[in-house]
């Protein structure tokens, strides 16, 4: 919790400066791939991570300039806890939060029809595995999957473009890599086991954004 | 006839029964009549019985509707025996008018004509006394007298003499003269009854053979028998008699016929017989007594009602006979002695007969609706073991046999027996607990009985028998229940069935030889005594002691074929069959015991005049047996006789005397040895060799090549059995029994009533069966299976090891389950769930002191039990195995020792998240706000107590003396409970709630500690 607020307040900071600029107020929806990571036992080798789903979220942005803007946003993403080995595999109910501040970098003029951007920030994931546990998990000689939640910093970079629809209303496609630590109190390396890299998520994202003046 | 040895006995046990009767109801009505009566007959058309009063000189009338005595008929003298017309409009009556010279004598026949008013009398020539009569189904009655046989027209009052072709018999019908001495009744005077089929088409008359006439062609030559009778079968339609002449030791009383439906059998006196003379069967315990006594046959229900008393002053019981070989079904108590002819209504629901008093009116139809008592179960066996400490308990019903409410109360002398309750009203369900401890010496099966006390029940309630058997370990083979008399044993070499011979219900049941299941009972003739397979194993004979026949049974179909029937007075005990000739042993009633020569496909026996060079003359206890080939039949004889039918020589080619006498065990030791008790006959009946003896033998067959034997000590103890080689005498180790065999003493028992007991001196009580699995003995509660290598080799149990069963720590607590590791612990692995646990399992016990411990698991390496739920500091462990007894085991048993239990393979603990029921593991770890439930053993006291080997109780919850502490990461979890689990033995379970501020890691501490002992578990713990 003590992550999460320090995120906020980093936010609330960015934000002041811009309340007399251009607004922007959206909505995006998803479906995300998170890549795999390693996990080493003595027995072998697993794959462990998250499991493929759907995401949505909603932003709040301001363009201080003509080609520089920034913007908060929270996304929800489901997010199953799993783990695979040799055509074995488990799973257990979870999803995530994620409150990041991004800025953009915009390649063409407010006013054109078709503006890319590349943005890069930085935020807050909560993991959190919900599924039922067992006494008895397959694989759990790799990864432990844990009812709990765990805080994680994420990096955010991407990028992608805003079509301008009318003159207030912008749609908007992007593609983002959340980058995490592994989650280790939900995917529990198994006692002599280990689990390398980091979490890459991969949401490719698309959304209605509306200019406010 | 035979008179039973056991007579003397038979006093004792009536005096008791004689005691019990004069507390107990009886069934049916007596009319008195103020006088004897000689005879009666049914008017059911008029709602009347009528009874001859010889000695009054009237017909009495009474009602059958309120049993009242109507205005009696006044007739001439000594009214002997009456006759009802088909149509009930005559009756006729003879008078027995027989007085001995000077007094004149008045012989004469009254025709009473009912319809009519009218009366007529007819006249015999003087001397031929008339003695009885009866209507067939023609309007003519055939009347007896002592010189010739008439045909009684009693519309025309006219008597037709017939002449039977064959009636040259030398001595005429007889009867006593008068006067007679006091007391003298009317069947000991005039020694005749006649009784008509149900068909009406045959009338059968049992009369006494007078003095010699003279005449005829037999001339008087041959001293007359001691006693002997004329049975007359005369059929009405072709006025043809068929003529049995009969001498009965004792005689044939009472002096009564009963005729079956068809005429084809009748009972006459204390025998069944057939057309061609044979006795199909006989009461075993006959007195003889012609006034005592009478019988009806119900054909329609298959069943002979008889008063037929088997000693002298038994109190007065109607037997209910199974009417194909006299097996006795039930008893009731009636109120007097029945004396003479007895019949049944037509619609065979009421029986009358003369009775010492009159008439006696007995609603046998009603029988199921008035009091009776009986017993569900024959038999309660009790089993246990020499650990046994805790009581025995078994259920005992007791009904009435026709559903209602009949008072009882229960006695017995049994020790250490309680009856709970020991009164009450049918249908009941009684508990019977048996404390062994008076029992903790025997180690066979001691035996007892339950009395069944009823002062309203009609019926004799058969007692319960009531066994008990405690054995130790080492003694082998499992009891099978069966009740009765087993007498025989045979395995059937080409089924795999065995075959037991129940004597008592006149029963061959027939075992299947795997599942030790009785597959069939098959009906024998009256007393059982032997069998004998046919050359071919498809047939079994069965040698009956009171029918003179030997009962065949097909043993594909299970089904009876036609008996064999043997010559007049003789009586098979004994069968076997050889290549050529098939020998019985029969008993006669001349007393010159024979072996008879069976023509199997004839059906029928014929007694050589001699036995090869010898005198066909053999004791009554003579038992035959094949050898193993079927080349000879041996015979050993209770005097000390032996003899050797050589099949080949088809005659007796050994005869030796070397003995006093015999008995024991007997059995065919390959073709040419034979074995006798503890002795060794070569084929030329040499005695070779004798075995040790170890008791009294019991039971001799062949195991793979060698004999297989046992013996007993007495009854109450073990037996023995031991593998032995006949040819060198070498012995292999004697191995105990569960219980004894069966030995001649043991079988013989005071008997009950007319159910029959031939006891030959002679046993036969080992098989081993055809599947080669396994070795019946017949034994005290029934018969015991030895596993074919009975005797294989047993090491003595040797205990490496004793640790608690929950995490195998060496702490253990009163009222913990333990593991008791090591070596030839058990024979065989086993394991109980019932409740309570046993104290022996796979025949293992394991004492702690001078407790037993209930057991779970037995195998060769481990036990599992529980220990005493009140015991602690240091005591001594043994265990007692088929291989013997343990070296004690010192144990330090501490006040409480909590282990947790572990799962088997990968150890883990039972300690179980309540949200999920399932065990923490880190897959499962524990969270804040969690309840636990732990598993454990070892936590000691609990209150309310619960005795080792009881499931706790679900109400009241059995909580733990001392509450232990559990802390998880070194925080206090607050207990919910402590104590026993319900349902469950010796487990104990704590449950616990999991605060918000405990650690949270992979590994953290789950510690129980309770009274300075502590035992601590790695958990995970994960927090949000």
């Amino acid at each position: 919790m003590r992550t999460l607020r320090l995120g906020l307040l980093g936010v609330a900071v960015a934000l002041a400066p811009a309340t007399a600029q251009v607004w922007e107020l959206g909505g995006l929806g998803s479906y995300g791939f998170a890549t795999g990571l390693e996990a080493k036992a003595p027995a072998g080798t697993a794959t462990t991570g998250f499991s493929p789903g759907y995401a949505w979220g909603a932003l709040a942005g301001h363009n201080p300039h003509r080609f520089v803007g920034g913007e908060i946003r929270y996304v929800f993403r489901r997010s199953d806890l799993r783990v695979e080995s040799a055509g074995q595999k488990v799973t257990m109910r979870g999803h995530a939060h994620l409150v990041h501040y991004d800025l953009l970098f915009h390649g063409a003029q407010p006013q054109a029809p078709a503006r890319p951007f590349v943005a890069v920030g930085g935020g807050a994931r909560m993991f959190r595995g919900t599924g039922l546990e067992r006494a008895v998990q397959p694989l759990s000689q790799f990864v432990l999957l844990t009812r709990t939640r765990q805080t994680l910093p994420v990096l955010s970079v991407g990028g992608g473009v805003k079509v301008q629809v009318s003159p207030r209303v912008n749609f908007r496609f992007e593609i983002r890599d959340y980058i995490s630590p592994s989650p280790d109190k939900l995917l529990t390396p198994a006692p002599g086991a280990e689990i390398r890299g980091w979490l890459h998520d991969i949401v490719p994202m698309a959304g209605l954004t509306l200019t406010l003046p | 006839m035979r008179i039973p040895a056991g007579r003397i006995l038979m006093l004792g046990t009536w005096c008791a029964f004689v005691a019990q009767l004069a507390a107990a109801a009886s069934f049916g009505t007596v009319v008195p009549i103020g006088g004897h009566v000689a005879d009666v007959a049914l008017d059911e058309r008029r709602g009347l019985v009528y009874a001859a009063n010889f000695t009054a000189n009237r017909i009495e009338v009474i009602s059958t509707a309120d049993l009242t005595r109507r205005v009696p008929v006044a007739v001439a003298s000594q009214p002997g025996a009456l006759a009802l017309s088909r149509d009930a409009r005559f009756l006729v009556v003879t008078h027995f008018s027989k007085w001995a010279p000077p007094a004149s004598s008045n012989p004469a026949v009254t025709i009473l004509d009912l319809d009519g008013g009218g009366r007529r009398t007819l006249a015999f020539p003087a001397g031929e006394v008339p003695l009885t009569a009866a209507f067939g189904n023609s309007p003519r009655a055939l009347v007896a007298t002592t010189q010739a046989f008439y045909l009684l027209d009693p519309l025309e009052g006219t008597l037709s003499r017939i002449y039977p072709d064959f009636w040259d018999i030398p001595r005429p019908l007889g009867g006593r003269d008068l006067p007679v001495p006091i007391p003298t009744f009317p069947p000991e005077i005039v020694q005749a009854s006649a009784g008509v089929s149900s068909d009406g088409r045959f009338i059968w008359i049992l009369a006494k053979a007078g003095q010699s006439s003279g005449s005829g062609s037999g001339g008087g030559s041959t001293p007359p028998p001691p006693v002997q009778d004329y049975l007359l079968r005369f059929e009405v339609a072709t006025q043809e008699f068929l003529f049995i002449g009969v001498t009965a030791q004792p005689p044939l009383g009472p002096r009564v016929v009963s005729v079956n439906g068809d005429g084809s059998a009748v009972l006459a006196g204390w025998a069944i017989f057939n057309t061609r003379a044979v006795v199909l069967a006989q009461f075993p315990y006959a007195l003889g007594e012609l006034e005592v006594g009478g019988h009806v046959w119900d054909d329609s229900r298959g069943l002979i009602y008889a008063h037929a008393p088997a000693a002298t002053n038994e109190a007065p019981v109607l037997t209910v006979f199974e009417a194909d070989n006299l097996t006795v079904r039930e008893r009731i108590q009636i109120k007097e002695r029945l004396a003479g002819r007895a019949l049944l209504s037509a619609d065979r629901n009421t029986l009358y007969a003369a009775s010492d008093s009159g008439v006696m009116v007995i609603p046998i139809g009603s029988l199921g609706q008035a009091h009776r008592v009986v017993a569900a179960q024959e038999a309660v066996v009790f089993r246990g073991n020499s650990c046994q400490t805790r009581p025995l308990v078994q259920e005992l019903e007791i009904v009435n046999p026709g559903g209602g409410a009949t008072p009882f109360r229960l006695r017995t002398a049994a020790a250490g027996v309680r009856l709970q309750p020991d009164a009450g009203v049918t249908p009941a369900r009684i508990r019977i607990e048996l404390d062994p401890v008076p029992y903790q010496n025997r180690r066979g099966t001691a035996a007892a009985d339950i009395e069944i006390i009823s002062e309203q029940a009609v019926n004799v309630p058969p007692r319960v028998r009531l066994l008990v058997n405690l054995r130790d370990p080492d003694q082998r083979g499992e009891i099978f229940s069966v009740p009765g008399k087993l007498v025989d044993i045979l395995a059937d070499p080409v089924r795999d069935r065995f075959y037991v011979l129940r004597q008592d219900k006149n029963l061959v049941l027939v075992f299947d030889g795997s599942s030790l299941e009785q597959i069939a009972a098959l009906r024998t003739g009256n007393t059982p005594v032997q069998m004998a397979f046919t050359l071919d194993h498809r047939f079994l004979i069965v040698a009956n002691d009171n029918s003179q026949l030997a009962s065949v049974f097909d043993l594909e179909r299970l089904e009876p074929r036609q008996p064999i029937e043997f010559p007049s007075g003789h009586y098979p005990r004994s069968v076997a069959v050889s290549r050529r000739g098939v020998l019985a042993a029969v008993r006669s009633m001349d007393q010159r015991h024979t072996i008879d020569r069976i023509h199997f496909d004839a059906h029928y026996a014929t007694t050589p005049p001699t036995l090869g060079i010898y005198q066909n003359d053999i004791d009554a206890d003579t038992v035959l047996l094949p050898s193993t080939e079927r080349g000879y039949i041996f015979a050993a004889m209770s005097d000390g006789r032996v003899l050797l039918y050589d099949a080949d020589a088809d005659t007796f080619v050994a005869g030796r005397k070397d003995f006093e006498g015999l008995s024991g065990a007997v059995a065919a030791v390959g073709e040419t040895w034979f074995v006798v008790d503890n002795r060794l006959f070569n084929w030329s009946l040499v005695p070779q060799a004798e075995l040790d003896s170890g008791g009294v033998s019991s039971g001799f067959t062949l195991a793979d090549g060698w004999g297989v034997r046992t013996m007993a000590v007495a009854d109450d103890q073990p037996g023995l059995i031991q593998r032995v080689n006949p040819w060198t005498q070498e012995l292999r180790g004697s191995v105990r029994l569960a219980e004894a065999p069966v030995r001649a003493s043991t079988l013989a028992s005071p008997p009950a009533g007319q159910t029959g007991q031939t006891i030959l001196p002679f046993t036969r009580t080992l098989a081993a069966l055809s599947n080669r699995r396994w070795i019946v003995s017949l034994s005290r509660s029934g018969f015991l299976v030895l596993p074919w290598d009975f005797d294989a080799a047993a090491a003595p149990p040797v205990v490496s090891r004793v640790v608690n069963a929950a995490d195998q720590s060496a702490g253990v607590a009163p009222g913990g389950l333990i593991r008791i590791e090591g070596s030839s612990l058990a024979s065989v692995t086993a394991s109980s769930r019932q409740t309570p646990l046993p104290t022996t399992l796979g025949e293992v016990c394991v004492m702690v002191n001078d407790r037993a411990l209930p057991l779970w698991y037995v195998s060769p390496d481990l036990i599992q039990g529980q220990l005493p739920e009140n015991v602690t500091g240091p005591v001594r462990l043994t265990v007692r195995a088929p291989g013997g007894l343990s070296a004690p085991w010192d144990l330090q048993i501490l006040p409480a020792a909590p282990a947790v239990f572990r799962a088997a393979g990968d150890g883990t603990a039972t300690v179980l998240r309540a949200k999920n029921n399932e065990p923490v593991t880190l897959t499962n770890p524990v969270h804040p706000k969690d309840a636990l439930v732990i598993f454990a053993t070892g936590l000691g006291a609990v209150a309310p107590p619960v005795p080792a080997g009881e499931a706790a109780p679900a109400q009241p919850l059995s909580s733990v003396v001392l509450p232990p502490a559990v802390r998880l990461g070194g925080v206090d979890l607050p207990l919910i409970f402590a104590g026993l689990t319900p349902g469950q033995v010796g487990v104990y379970q704590i449950n616990a709630y999991v605060p918000d501020h405990v650690p949270e890691g992979m590994s953290v501490p789950l510690t129980v500690e309770q009274g300075g002992y502590s035992t601590t578990i790695p958990v995970r713990v994960v927090k949000p």
